[in-house]
């Protein structure tokens, strides 16, 4: 069996294996939701017909199995404590809000660690190279929340800048990526309505991924240029630029691109603390606001759980990618 | 990159001054502020109004719904047969352009406006009428979808409703109910389209397949037309309401969780309007040029719930000493920035039959006193309840906690603090669980009744559904406050309901903390809208700045 | 630590001032009680108070003084933070060695447990876990976070073991017939004590701010409990109103020492780097 195919069929019970533990832990929740939820006037029939709705009667098993079964077959997540509405409707589109904003942040953070990195690595020991060091030791020692407010005072009050809150309305967008495809179409005010909104968040949201591929960047770089076969060319005479630009960084993308994958890891995290205060409607903010404060289980389960499989897929991708790169991992 | 950390520091440091420090010499007065801007004579037609709100609405089904979030959006899809006038809080007519009661209060006909239509084009007729009242009376109506709470409190005086032909309605009381009347302008009272409820048919337990809850017909001056879940709702203009077309083309809700963001969007004109901001902000957006803030004494009240089910709060002389203990104006300095006054009544000024009760002043020393007579000479522990969502009648809920727990504690009383999230907090509390409380009450209703029944009435004492979280069963009260219920003489009525507050004064089953005003804050220009003292937002007159 | 090893460490300025900034929180919290200028759960006079003489940093919108919880708050975040560090030491080490060791259906076994962990977001897995336990209070974060990072524990310590298994010399015990716990306790254990110590250093700083996204989010102790997750719970607030002393303080107090722990982490992985021998 080829790699990619191995590792395709091992992530079927790994994701199995997430949603029985997040069913779990949030089924752990002390009380039992049918009293908690009801108030005044509610009848017991209604009360009953309630329990019934959500299937809260049947065991454990039985729930987590018809649970995995209806997202798997017509994403259907249930229906929330609160209004009964479906969660799987809610869940599609904050995703892709947060997906919207995870990329921005992904691009941003790609973008100038990898050029800082480069640049920290081709002039070791410089100015330019210990400043970065420090930023990047900054960034990921801040709390990712309170760099965001921050950031927030620093554009809003001492800049003066109008940032908006929110999503703009989008409409006509097929997808929920408004920034990207309104790009795409060439709808240039949509697209810079919408860059105005997401640049905050995406910029606190950035930052640590942003300093750890920084570090990680100017490390392995530095670990090639060291190589055998960079000294080799540069004692031949070649360009350094050439040499760094051409063949250390090559080989140095592997590591880099395995690091970026884990950090889409940190990016889905750090969402959930920074769209809470930015009034970003996705799916951290769902999770935070319906899920946490409102106790409702269904949401904090289909949340969850929708995160951590986007995570397991987005690694699965990272892998496959990455044995496609690195010829070594071809042939094994 | 990222700033440098001490650049930041220095910067944000330097570059502030506090805006609106609170009770700085008491330099602002929320009372000067307006209540409303009035209509424009020739107002600017067209437009999108959007109004920034905590959070979404739950359900567009007026009948079955209890949060304001919701509340705000069906005022204006949906009209009454009668409605309040925001000024006077008169009774005017809406949808019912007459009526009249029988001599003994029992038989109450309405004689409907003709020629007003529902969205979807039906018209609004006695069988309408009839529709919207049955479904909540009548288990087995197909529309009958959800629980309604409300029906029960407003109308269980109500024996039948009936159309006597296609322009009269007649409501049959079994007794002389005083708030009757009231309660039609009550927005679970609206009239809903029984066509567009018929329109998908049965489903398998004989109730209608239509989902009114998020697709609503009425006959209110604005139309529903899409929502987006946590995003935002969007009504346009009734063309053909009967009292004209409103100057607005579209109106939307925005949902925005922290008062800071929706300021934020305020002055960043994403909304135009905003409900219940941050009243630490009050003060500076009040000196803001761009917007317009608006303020009224609030018809609410916040307390202090004792559980008089539960030992030792069971003692008259307890529950004194925890009044006694409480320093009101300390929360009001700290959890309400000042701009509440301070209760010292369950009823609120405001409605008429409110007593005037002398200021209370703290008296930690008496109050240890006192509880060392009932046996607690060192005191005790509790727990003191409090829930996690920001009302408007507490904005602050932790803030008061934090608050209690310090005056208590200063008389031995040592009260642990725990918090419940929203919508666990209501159901506990109804069943009682708790040993103290924080909640409060916003009038749905410009009467009496509403709070003095409902929060401390022996009737709604009933552990599970109860909304007298204090489970104060006093007999004297109950006896007092039923009597009124039925008193058709207004004068007799406030008698009544200040005999009744000075008997809840001595048992003292609750704490009153605080009426707060109500906020609003609009962008400077925009007319015609007034903050309505009983829930509801309307912005049927509202037009748009020049 | 070998000579030569610490002279590695101390050698870099970086991490001796990492060093001084972690020493420099861990005797504020040791000495809060003397530091503190007020009992930091106590009212005062003024609410929401800029600094001044009698309040160092202020008071906040209960009428606690801000420097004197401040100054708990790095008893409670940094006692937090090693809780659950220690947590991770007595469940990942062991775990780490027994399934680099024996390997076979026992390493699988574990490492699949670990992938399903490692599948989560770590602060997404802290939340869950800090909701199943009912959130609340600060043993809730130092359980929740602690199990975050047992799997990483479990994985390096298995690294390191697999490593260390090819040795001269602990082939050689083993086939001297030297029972296996002695030799993981002797010569396995000792071996991997340097990264072991690296991994724990870095992930105090994590603990930390995850401890603290825990506290913002309402997940943690009460709101009177001076921390410094939970000085930031109102952030938002303060934001808007300006009131700098409020939002600043509890930050900056996590960024420095979660730095130093980073610096000093670095700074150790550089001293125990195979490559320096």
């Amino acid at each position: 069996m080829t790699y990619a195919l191995r590792r395709i069929l091992v992530t079927i019970p790994l994701l199995l294996a997430v949603s029985l533990v997040v069913f779990a832990l949030v089924d752990a929740l002390p009380g039992d939701p049918a009293v908690r939820r009801f108030d005044l006037h509610a009848n017991p029939e209604a009360v009953k017909a309630w329990r019934a709705e959500h299937g809260l009667d049947d065991p454990f098993l039985v729930r987590w199995g018809r649970y995995v079964g209806g997202v798997v077959t017509r994403f259907d997540f249930g229906k929330s404590y609160a209004h009964s509405h479906p969660v799987g409707e809610d869940l599609g589109r904050r995703l892709q809000a947060t997906l919207e904003l995870t990329l921005c942040a992904l691009l941003l953070a790609v973008v100038v660690g990898l050029g800082v990195g480069i640049l920290s690595a081709a002039y070791p020991r410089s100015l330019f190279d210990y400043a970065g060091n420090l930023l990047a030791l900054g960034g990921i020692s801040l709390p990712v929340f309170w760099l965001g407010l921050l950031l927030w005072i620093l554009c809003t009050d001492l800049l003066g800048f109008p940032y908006r809150s929110g999503r703009a309305e989008a409409p006509g967008m097929a997808t929920g990526l408004y920034l990207f495809e309104s790009l795409f179409r060439g709808h240039v005010s949509l697209f810079l309505e919408q860059l105005r909104r997401i640049f905050l968040p995406a910029l606190a949201l950035s930052t640590i991924p942003m300093a750890v591929i920084t570090r990680m960047t100017r490390a392995a770089m530095l670990d090639e240029i060291g190589k055998d076969y960079a000294v080799t060319a540069r004692a031949k005479g070649l360009r350094r630029r050439r040499v760094i630009l051409k063949h250390v960084l090559r080989n140095a993308l592997i590591p880099i691109t395995t690091i970026t994958g884990l950090q889409f890891g940190t990016l889905l995290g750090g969402a959930v603390l920074t769209e809470t205060i930015f009034s970003w409607p996705g799916l951290g903010s769902y999770i935070v606001e319906e899920g946490v404060l409102a106790n409702d289980t269904p949401v904090l389960v289909g949340g969850i759980l929708l995160v951590a499989t986007t995570f397991i897929l987005v690694n699965l991708a990272v892998d496959l990618l990455y044995s496609r790169i690195d010829p070594r991992m071809r042939r094994a | 990159m990222r700033p440098s950390l001490l650049a930041l520091l220095l910067l944000a440091a330097c570059g502030g001054e506090r805006k609106g420090a609170p009770g700085e010499g008491g330099a602002f007065d929320p009372s000067s502020l307006p209540y409303g801007v009035p209509a424009a004579a020739d107002p600017v037609r067209g437009g999108t109004f959007t109004w920034g709100r905590p959070s979404d609405a739950s359900s567009l089904d007026p009948a079955v719904i209890t949060d304001g979030e919701s509340v705000m959006v069906t005022v204006n899809l949906f009209d009454t047969l009668v409605a309040y006038e925001p000024d006077r809080m008169e009774l005017v007519p809406s949808l019912a352009a007459s009526w009249e009661a029988s001599a003994d209060g029992l038989v109450w006909t309405f004689r409907l406006r003709p020629g007003v239509l529902f969205h979807d084009g039906t018209s609004c007729d006695a069988a309408a009428v009839v529709f919207s009242f049955l479904r909540q009376k009548d288990r087995s109506h197909p529309a009958h979808v959800g629980s309604f709470a409300y029906y029960e409190d407003s109308f269980k005086a109500l024996e039948r409703v009936e159309a006597v032909d296609a322009g009269t309605v007649r409501f049959t009381l079994a007794h002389p109910y005083a708030p009757f009347l009231g309660n039609l302008a009550l927005f679970s009272a609206a009239i809903v389209s029984p066509t567009a409820w018929a329109s998908e048919g049965l489903d398998a337990q004989g109730r209608y397949r239509y989902p009114f809850s998020q697709k609503p017909v009425g006959t209110g001056p604005f139309v529903f037309e899409e929502w987006h879940r946590a995003e935002r709702i969007v009504l346009r203009a009734n063309e053909k309401h009967f009292l004209g077309r409103p100057p607005l083309d579209r109106l939307v809700f925005r949902p925005l969780k922290s008062p800071q963001a929706r300021l934020q969007e305020l002055e960043a004109g994403g909304v135009q309007g905003i409900y219940n901001p941050d009243l630490v902000d009050v003060a500076s957006a009040a000196r803001d040029a761009r917007l317009a803030v608006l303020s009224r004494p609030g018809l609410n009240v916040a307390y202090l719930a004792m559980n008089n089910g539960k030992p030792p709060f069971d003692k008259v002389a307890v529950r004194r000493a925890v009044a006694l203990a409480i320093d009101k104006k300390r929360i009001l300095k700290a959890a309400y920035n000042d701009l509440a006054r301070v209760a010292e009544t369950m009823c609120p000024e405001g409605i008429p039959g409110h007593l005037a009760l002398p200021a209370s002043k703290p008296d930690p020393a008496r109050a240890r006193a006192l509880l060392a007579e009932a046996g607690f000479p060192d005191g005790f522990s509790t727990e003191l309840w409090y829930g996690t969502a920001t009302r408007p009648y507490m904005p602050d809920p932790e803030g008061v906690a934090i608050q209690v727990q310090q005056d208590l504690r200063a008389i031995g009383i040592e009260a642990k603090l725990k918090k419940v999230e929203w919508s666990a907090y209501i159901p506990a509390t109804q069943r009682g669980d708790h040993p103290m409380c924080l909640l409060g009450w916003m009038a749905d209703l410009y009467d009496a009744d509403n709070f003095l029944y409902v929060l401390l009435d022996k009737d709604n004492a009933r552990p599970g559904s109860a909304n007298n979280v204090s489970f104060y069963v006093g007999e004297r009260f109950h006896d007092l406050v039923t009597r009124a219920q039925r008193e058709i003489d207004p004068a007799r009525r406030v008698e009544l309901y200040h005999e009744a507050q000075r008997v809840a004064q001595e048992d003292a089953p609750v704490v009153p903390l605080a009426q707060v005003r109500d906020f609003r804050i609009l962008r400077a220009g925009i007319r015609g809208y007034t903050i309505y003292p009983v829930g509801g937002e309307y912005f049927r007159s509202v037009s748009l700045p020049k | 630590m070998t000579h030569r090893r610490l002279r590695i460490l101390f050698r870099s300025k970086t991490t001796l001032a990492g060093a001084a900034l972690v020493a420099l929180v861990a005797l504020t919290a040791v000495g809060a009680d003397w530091i503190a200028t007020h009992d930091p759960e106590l009212r005062q006079a003024e609410f929401r108070a800029p600094p001044s003489a009698a309040h160092w940093l202020g008071t906040d919108e209960n009428g606690f003084d801000v420097f004197s919880r401040l100054v708990h708050g790095a008893r409670a975040s940094l006692l937090a933070a090693l809780a659950a560090v220690l947590f991770a030491l007595l469940l990942g080490v062991p775990l780490g060695l027994v399934a680099g060791w024996y390997g076979g259906w026992i390493d699988s076994a574990l490492m699949r447990c670990v992938d399903i962990l490692l599948a989560f977001p770590s602060v997404l897995l802290a939340m869950a876990i800090a909701v199943g336990l009912g959130g609340g209070s600060l043993g809730t974060v130092i359980l929740a976070v602690g199990v975050v990072l047992v799997p990483v524990f479990v994985r390096q310590v298995r690294a390191a073991v697999l490593q260390v298994k090819t040795h001269e010399y602990v082939i050689a015990a083993r086939a001297l017939g030297a029972p296996d716990l002695r030799i993981l306790l002797k010569t396995v254990l000792p071996n991997c004590a340097g990264p072991i110590l690296v991994l724990a250093t870095l992930s105090t700083g994590i603990a930390i701010l995850d401890a603290a996204g825990l506290s913002f989010l309402g997940l943690g102790p009460p709101a009177t409990a001076p921390e410094w997750g939970v000085m930031l719970t109102k952030g938002v607030r303060y934001l808007k109103q300006r009131e700098q002393w409020l939002l600043l303080p509890p930050g900056l107090a996590i960024a420095i020492t979660v730095l130093g722990f980073n610096l000093l982490g670095d700074g150790l992985r550089d001293a125990f780097d195979p490559r320096q021998r």
